[in-house]
């Protein structure tokens, strides 16, 4: 950049590393900020503190939250016997703005990947082994994503949770609402087929 | 800049932003190659779905001479290894290979063999009734003989002399004869199974493979590879069979 300054330096280092942002855009980004009013500036700063001391994971289901525990898992209205399983809080975000999920969550933060050194003993599963083992769950959906990690990790769940003899199912993944068959890949053909349910 | 048609196999994949994800590919002829691909993360996107890892798959993308990562015009699946995929133990071993590939084909290098080895036995693993960490060692081995680090197996490496029932084994270039200096020792049962599969060039060998012969061949990998296999690790931590480099020396 063409200000010899280490503190902007570190700013665009710091946009840098935000996911999408390539030099230009961090180095645009930066020259903003530098260039809006201090308040809002600090504005921006502060929003990005309390947000990131305040939000912690809920000891019951991991996701992320203010309060601990979490809106979901303290709302007595929610079904308290069936706990859906998610890679990331993206994963319940979708699920709640889809709006008909009664149930509980469970984040696992991550999925099975044995090439990126990723094991069961990296994601959050005792926290629901926990869960499981105090008796009012009977049903666990798995809802990770349909790739080959997110199957392994169902794979895996279903073994062991499977084996307290608790009923495990897994989302149907395939033919999106609004898509024709003729738009749908290979891919997502096969998994939806797989996936099928009976009328 | 050119359009140029491939085959390829994916190794792996990165979100890069909101709406693309890089995947690296083996290639018959580029070797590992690196394609951005954009808009694979975006909703209903039909390549996200064909850019599974393991998948193989015909790539049409822009080659530019000397850029790291090149942009992916078009994908379409030729196999997904479905089986593979919805088996906990298969999917799992299956990494071990996968990584292997990744870290001994090189960039813009054609690697026809190493290509091969890795789709066959990927295909291999699909349709086999075995024990599937006789599947996995197996691949592995032909993997590293494809790369050219084959391990010696008919005479002690360091002084040639022959070699016992229980020989030792260097991690450096294979068996010992037992008074040379070794890493480990070799059961009989891992001796057995570590020729078998030496020799086995087509199909595995129906042999028993001591969840040693794993771990043996993990080590010998990642000294040639000079690094350090995260998919071994994984599997051994999963799948137990775990061996301590003393519990048998
Ligand atoms: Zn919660
Ligand atoms: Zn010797």
């Amino acid at each position: 950049m063409f200000f010899n300054s280490p503190a902007v330096e570190r700013l665009v280092e710091a946009f840098r590393r935000l996911p999408g942002v390539g030099k230009r855009s961090a180095e645009r980004l930066a020259l903003h900020v530098l260039g809006s009013p201090e308040d809002e500036a600090l504005g921006l700063s502060e929003a990005i503190r309390e947000a990131r001391t305040r939000i912690r994971l809920c000891s019951e289901c991991c996701n992320l939250t203010e309060e601990d525990p979490c809106g979901v898992c303290s709302d007595g209205r929610r079904d308290r016997s069936v706990v859906c399983v998610v890679e990331r809080p993206s994963g319940a975000m979708a699920i709640e703005k889809g709006g008909s999920y009664r149930g509980l969550y469970h984040v696992l933060h991550g999925v099975l990947n044995p090439l990126e050194g990723i094991g069961p003993s990296e994601l959050r599963l005792e926290r629901l082994m926990k869960r499981l083992d105090a008796g009012s769950i009977h049903e666990v959906i798995v809802a990770t994503n349909a790739t080959a990690e997110g199957e392994a990790t169902a794979l895996y769940l279903a073994k062991l949770i499977g084996a307290r003899g608790l009923s495990v199912t897994r989302i149907a993944h395939g033919v999106p609402m609004g898509g024709g068959l003729e738009f749908a890949d290979d891919a997502t053909l096969s998994h939806a087929l797989q996936g099928r349910t009976r009328l | 800049m050119s359009q140029e048609t491939a085959e390829g196999v994916v190794l792996r994949g990165v979100d890069f932003s909101e709406t693309s994800r890089i995947v690296t590919l083996l290639t018959p002829n580029r070797g590992k190659l690196a394609c951005l691909a954009k808009g694979a993360r975006r909703k209903n996107s039909r390549l996200g779905p064909v850019l599974d890892t393991f998948n193989r798959v015909e790539l049409i993308y822009y080659w530019k001479e000397g850029r790291q990562v090149q942009n992916l015009a078009e994908a379409s699946l030729l196999d997904a290894y479905t089986p593979l995929k919805q088996d906990l133990e298969r999917s799992a071993y299956a990494g071990f290979p996968l990584e292997l590939a990744y870290k001994v084909a090189h960039e813009n290098e054609p690697s026809r063999v190493i290509y091969d080895v890795l789709t066959q036995g990927l295909a291999g693993l699909c349709a086999w009734t075995g024990e599937v960490r006789a599947h996995a060692c197996w691949q592995v081995m032909r993997l590293i003989c494809a790369a050219g680090f084959a391990p010696v197996m008919d005479a002690c490496v360091h002084c040639g002399a022959e070699v016992p029932a229980s020989p030792g084994f260097s991690y450096d270039g294979g068996v010992t004869c037992g008074r040379c200096r070794a890493d480990r020792r070799l059961s009989p049962a891992a001796w057995a199974a570590l020729q078998a599969l030496g020799v086995a060039e087509a199909a595995c060998p129906r042999v028993a493979v001591p969840a040693e012969v794993f771990h043996v061949l993990r080590f010998y990998a990642s000294r040639h590879a000079e690094t350090e296999f995260k998919s071994a690790r994984v599997i051994e931590e999963m799948f137990g069979g775990r061996w301590s480099e003393n519990s048998t020396a």
